[in-house]
């Protein structure tokens, strides 16, 4: 699993960018984060960038990501939306086996 | 309807082992000093962690209430307010537990859309905290969220303030909720089933210019 994939390249920005998505939580489990974000301390690095979460499987690209979602926007739109963003981008770094994109809402307002 | 003296069993984590793994490790009462400090020196932890930010913003929304409570009436809150704010506190924390998965309908065959039960519990705490003289106490998702079109009963406790209309505010209360759900989720509502299960002093009014010369 890698989040640096070439072709997910400023994936986070294109999620970011979608109106009504105010933050962009890690999508690894929370005891990789931990260890991840205590490693970073021990180490006295800048956190890991692992927001966006892509592994290469049989049947193309697998993309997650959790988000938070402003007030006045609704959820579910937005979700739907976060996926399609993910998905034009890849199309557009020629990437068109995409087995699987999970989008998580994981806090709204 | 739910019965007042029905437990609350929706979740079985109230050892300490447990809250700490579902909070991003951090006991609720560590969320509570953290914002009692002004979220300084900020925790990424904390900061990063959507658990952790439901239960802040509950926790937020709690203490100004808290506050108004306490200079309405200090004695006769104060006597039943440690009971009364651990419950709502053990709640918030329950409540900001991410949960379940929540299917987003998606035409793409690919796509797997969900937003966690968590956050639909955060949103309809706010939506409930947001109507004037209404304090909610628990907030419940009943039925299999995970597959879509199965009916779910939401069920609501709140304390409502002295001398209010409980039928008209649990009313203003149920269609809120149904807004906020319709607007948040793809869930199919049964029914929102609220229970008062309290009454409080009415916040004191600080005295106008007028009134204090």
């Amino acid at each position: 699993m890698s989040d640096v994939l070439p072709q997910t390249d400023r994936l986070d920005e294109a999620v970011l960018a979608v109106p009504g998505v105010d933050t962009l939580y890690s999508a690894a489990p929370l005891v990789a984060t931990v260890i991840t974000t205590a490693v970073d301390a021990l180490t006295r690095r800048p956190p890991s960038a692992n927001s966006v979460l892509v592994s290469r499987e049989k049947a193309g690209l697998s993309v997650a990501v959790k988000i938070g979602v402003t007030d006045g926007h609704a959820a579910t739109e937005v979700c739907r939306r976060v996926h399609d963003a993910i998905v034009e981008h890849l199309h557009g770094h020629e990437e068109h086996e995409i087995a699987e994109v999970t989008v998580t809402v994981a806090r709204i307002g | 309807m739910t019965s007042p003296d029905e437990p609350f069993v929706a979740f079985d984590l109230d050892t300490a082992d447990r809250e700490v793994a579902h909070l991003a490790g951090h006991t609720i009462e560590e969320l509570s000093d953290y914002l009692d400090q002004d979220r300084t020196p900020a925790d990424p932890s904390i900061d990063d962690s959507p658990e952790c930010q439901i239960a802040l913003r509950s926790l937020q929304r709690l203490h100004g209430v808290q506050r108004s409570l306490l200079s309405s009436d200090v004695e006769r809150e104060s006597e039943r307010s440690d009971g009364w704010v651990r419950s709502i506190l053990q709640n918030i924390n329950l409540e900001a537990h991410s949960g379940r998965d929540i299917p987003i309908e998606h035409p793409s065959p690919t796509a797997r859309l969900v937003v966690t039960e968590g956050a639909v519990r955060g949103i309809l705490r706010a939506t409930g905290d947001e109507i004037e003289n209404i304090i909610v106490g628990r907030c419940r998702l009943d039925g299999d969220v995970s597959v879509p079109g199965t009916p779910i009963t939401i069920r609501f406790d709140a304390a409502v303030c002295q001398g209010e209309n409980i039928p008209a505010k649990a009313q203003s209360l149920r269609e809120a909720l149904y807004a906020a759900l319709d607007q948040h989720t793809d869930l199919t509502i049964a029914a929102i089933d609220i229970t008062i299960r309290d009454l409080y002093l009415r916040p004191a009014t600080p005295p106008s210019e007028t009134e204090q010369r």
